[in-house]
Parts: structure tokens; sequence; C-alpha cells
């Protein structure tokens, strides 16, 4: 029925009700005027007295009001009653359209998307997801996620999938599947957990993947190329050592004192350009992951101590004050000497170069349960406030740095960076413009 | 003076043999050079040089095949070998390892002079 007809029928209803409950009362009033005035009925309290009647008027007002009343009350019933049904088929058509939507855009998404139960089965996999894992909905559903993963990396994505089930969500992992024809891709894989969806059997999360395979090639070939442009350098850049060498020695006859002074030059601009070369190298490696992490008994502090030595010149020409503070009971740590000496060497010699003369240097490693701290602290130029979330991005130079000192290639702290995360350490700072910079990496033991 | 000790440098970069040539025997060793890995190993089974710096990238044999072939050698086997690359990948330290070399330089990270010393000291602890 429309609307306005309803709207109609509950009027008509309540004034019906109204005339209905008028006329029984209009009959009830005549039927008691008869009774009292044959005397057949008498209040016998109220006999004879003007009360009787003043009563029965009373009465006869009350039952009017109640009359509106009820018919009202009838009214507001009914009009209520077909506003709630009204409500509800719309809400019930805004749902129906709204699933639709969900579904036609979880399906439709170019991201795969995954349902995953408790126990890590995949549930509802949409059509993005079966294009990127090889298989149809029927092959794909209630498989376990676990299973297409890289045996090296289960136990990593076994402890994401649990701290989803903590209701902790994870992004941005870049992880490695392996589709049904045995082909790997590489993906940006989250998850997060909904578990406050009443009566539904999917109560784990939602897993998101991103292909990223082909960045991944580019990155690849880029730093390959980087790597074999570095060792093609190395070449021409050891004849230039060598025979600048050969000619300061005077082995092949004296030079004269300005002839000395521009061969230093040309070998000082040759050794920075092996530096880059190295550096490079060091990075290419890291990010391709050829370098193989060599875990031995190392001690830190000897270690932190032959850098400081390989940077004495520049640290007497600057006057600084320094204040070295290493735990006593810091014995020897399991750890990749020769990468943990990168990241000393890239966060002291910023330090001193970055910090002015006469300035402080405060070194400290310590131990803290099962990590340990390498705190290096500068009272040098600091951070700009607005560079600071971009400081371990590669290439990058803080403005006041690069003003400061045009040698540098923006790579020493995103290579710090690096090896600590590849240690499965982390690194922070905290810095205040032309007051200085402190940086703390901690690490496991 | 080193009293004549015969190094054999193993070579292909014509310049860079060139220089370690003149600086060893500036420090009075007598030195050869072979410009690939084939005339090396025949120079070496030949003329038994105390020492031998050997390349890695050669043309046609690379610097791990020559050290192959000397170590089946009875004279090969216990020649000090010190590899000179520019190639200082985990892979190429690590095969070198497994040859039994005597070290492993960096050409572009070492001066001749560290050159000369890493000769001495390899030849001083035979």
């Amino acid at each position: 029925m429309e609307e306005s007809k309803k709207s109609v029928a509950a009027i008509i209803v309540s004034v019906l009700a109204f005339i209905f409950f008028g006329s029984l009362l209009a009959i009830a009033w005549n039927v008691a005027q008869g009774l009292f005035a044959e005397g057949g009925l008498e209040i016998v309290a109220l006999k004879n007295t003007n009360l009787e009647e003043s009563l029965l008027f009373y009465l006869f007002l009350v039952g009017i009001v109640a009359d509106v009343f009820f018919s009202l009350f009838l009214f507001l019933l009914l009009t209520t009653y077909r506003q709630a049904g009204f409500l509800a088929s719309r809400m019930t058509r805004d749902l129906l359209a709204s699933r639709e939507m969900f579904l036609q855009l979880y399906n439709n998404s170019p991201v795969p998307y995954l349902l995953i139960s408790k126990d890590s089965k995949i549930n509802l996999p949409n059509k993005a997801a079966l294009r990127l894992f090889g298989l149809s909905a029927q092959e794909l559903e209630d498989q376990n996620l676990l299973d297409f993963f890289l045996a090296d990396d289960l136990d990593h994505v076994q402890t994401l999938l649990s701290r989803v089930k903590n209701g902790v969500p994870f992004h941005e992992e870049e992880l490695q599947i392996v589709r049904s024809d045995g082909t790997v891709r590489w993906v940006i894989f989250s998850m997060f957990s909904f578990k406050s969806v009443p009566g539904k059997k999917y109560k784990s999360g939602l897993a998101t993947f991103v292909d990223i395979t082909e960045r991944k090639e580019i990155e690849k070939v880029k730093t390959e190329f980087v790597s074999l442009a570095a060792h093609q350098l190395r070449t021409p850049l050891s004849a230039i050592k060598w025979y600048t060498e050969l000619l300061a020695s005077k082995d092949v006859g004296g030079l004269t004192p300005e002839q000395e002074k521009y061969l230093e030059k040309v070998y000082a601009g040759n050794e920075r350009m092996i530096d880059l070369v190295n550096t490079f190298l060091n990075v290419s490696r890291l990010e391709l992951g050829t370098l193989a992490v060599d875990i031995k008994p190392t001690d830190v502090v000897e270690l932190m101590e032959s850098v400081f030595e390989e940077l004495e010149v520049q640290i007497q020409e600057k006057y600084f004050k320094l204040h070295k503070e290493y735990d006593e009971n810091i014995a020897l740590v399991n750890t990749d000497p020769k990468l943990l000496r990168m990241v000393f060497q890239n966060l002291l010699s910023n330090a001193v170069k970055y910090t002015p003369k006469g300035g402080e240097l405060r070194v400290e490693i310590k131990k803290r349960g099962s990590e340990f701290h390498i705190i290096v602290e500068d009272s040098g130029l600091g951070i700009p406030k607005n560079q600071q979330d971009k400081i371990f991005t590669k290439l990058f130079r803080a403005d006041n740095a690069r003003a400061l000192e045009t040698k540098g290639t923006g790579l020493g702290l995103y290579i710090v960076k690096m090896i600590v995360e590849k240690f499965g350490g982390s690194i922070s700072f905290t810095s205040e413009p032309n007051k200085g910079t402190t940086f703390k990496a901690v690490l496991p033991l | 003076m080193e009293g004549g000790k015969k190094i054999l440098i193993i070579e292909d970069e014509e310049d860079l043999a060139e220089a370690l040539k003149i600086k060893l025997e500036g420090a009075g060793f007598t030195a050869g050079v072979a410009l690939d890995g084939e005339e090396g190993l025949k120079f070496a089974l030949a003329d038994h040089p105390d020492l031998i710096l050997l390349d890695i990238i050669l043309p046609g044999m690379t610097g791990i095949e020559v050290l192959d072939r000397l170590r089946e050698d009875t004279w090969g086997k216990n020649v000090s070998v010190i590899f000179l690359t520019n190639m200082d990948d985990d892979k190429s330290i690590a095969q070198a390892m497994v040859h039994q070399s005597s070290g492993y330089i960096v050409k572009s990270n070492t001066k001749l002079e560290e050159v000369v010393e890493k000769v001495k000291m390899t030849l001083e602890e035979e």
C-alpha cells in the first residue's frame, strides 16, 4: 500500500474509533441518566443531592477526554507502526545495496584480498587474489596461507599472524609468495583483524597483497648496474693510485715542491673516488642481500677504539672534548665486525664532520638486558626539524650539512639503518639545530 | 734487498702489472709478468717463482682455475699465492680462501707499498 493511503487509513481508523467509543459513552450516559431518573439506581451517600448529578456530568467529561486520548493514542500507534515498517524496509534495501556494493568493490578491487580464519585458512579470495596465486576460488578456499610462503620466511610470517590474532595489525611487510606454477612473486603483505564483526566465522582478519615483483626486478637491475660500474671503475682508479704513488715516491726522479703539491691533490681526489666506489658497492650489496653476515664474537669497545684511531687526525684538528663511556661488563658480542665497523665509522665521522671546533663528542656503549646500546652524541649542527623524517633516506643530505660540507653522498645513515636492521636492531635520534644530535642504536647481544 | 726472490705477476691490465713490476724490482725482487691465466700457469710451472700475485678476472682461464691447476702440481701445491683483485664480494673472497691462498688484496684499496709489505711478510712466513 502506498504511504499516503496508509496515512489516510490511520486517520479513518482513529476517527471511527473516536465515534465508536463516543457513541458508547453517549449510550452509557443516557442509560445512566434514565436509571437515576427512575430511581432504580442511587448513590446512597449522595442521594438526592446536586452532587449526584454533577458527578455523573464529570464522569461524562472524563469519558469524552479518555475517548479523545484513546483515539489520538490509536492514531499515533498506527502512524508509528506504519513509519517503523517504512524505515525497516528502507534500511533493508539500503543494507542490501551496501552489501552489493561492498561485494563488488571487494571482488573487483585490483588489490588481492583474502579473509584469513584463526587457523590461517584462506576464505573468500577476491579475483585479484586468484590472479596473484594462479588458482581458482575453489582451489584457494580453505588452503593454509602459510603454504604459500617460502620456508625461510615461515617463522616470520607466523609471528606476524599471531600478532594479528592479538589485535595488532601489520603493514608493508615485503615477502615472497610461491604461485601455483612454482614462480615466486614479491608482495607487500598487510593484515588487520576485525574480530568485532558479530556472528561471522572469519574472525581473524583481512590480508592484502600488493605485487611488487616488477619494482623489485627494476631495483635489482639498477643495483647490479651500480655494482658492475663500481667494479669497472676500480681498475682505472687503481692505475691512478699506483702511478701517483710511484711518482710521489721519487723512484722515478724528483719533483718540484709545486709538482708534489699537485700530485697530492690528484692522490686525494682519487682516494675520494675510491671511497665513493666502496660506498656504492656496500650499498648495492646490502640492497641485493649479497653481503653475507659473518657473526663472530667481537670486542665492540676495541672496534669502536679502532674507528677512533682512524679519525684521530680530524678529531685532533678540531680540539674536541671527548667523553667515552664503556660498560665494564660488556664482554665479547656476537656480531659481524665488518658491518658493525661501518655503523661506527658512519656515526662517528658524521659527528666529527658536523661539529665545530672545540665541540663535544660523547660515545657510550652499554649493555641492557639482552641488548647493547651504542650512543653517539655531538654538540654540532643538528638536523633541521623539518628534515628529520628524511634523514635515513638514501642520498638525502640535510640543508645545513650540505652548506657546511659539499663532500658527502647521503648514503652514510642509510647504510647505518640498513645494517642495524639487518642485525635485528633499531636506530633512533634526537636532534636540536645548532645544539647537537644524539644517535642511539639498539642491537641484540 | 730481497736477494732477487722471484715474483710472478699474473695480471691482464698491463699498466697495473707494470706498476707492480717497477715497485717490486725497486724493492729488490725479480718480477715477471704474464697477461693471462694460461700464460701465467705455463710460466709458473716452468720458472717456479717464490710467490705469485694472481688476479681473479682474467681472459680465458680465471685466477681461481689457475690456482686449482697449480695445486695439482708437486711444486705448485705449496707455492705462496696472493690474490690481487678488484673483486671483494664475499663469494670471491670465500672462493679464494677455499683454495688456500696466502692473502687477498683489493687493488684500489691498497698502496703499492702495502703490496710489497704483504709480499715480504708472506715470504718470511714460509
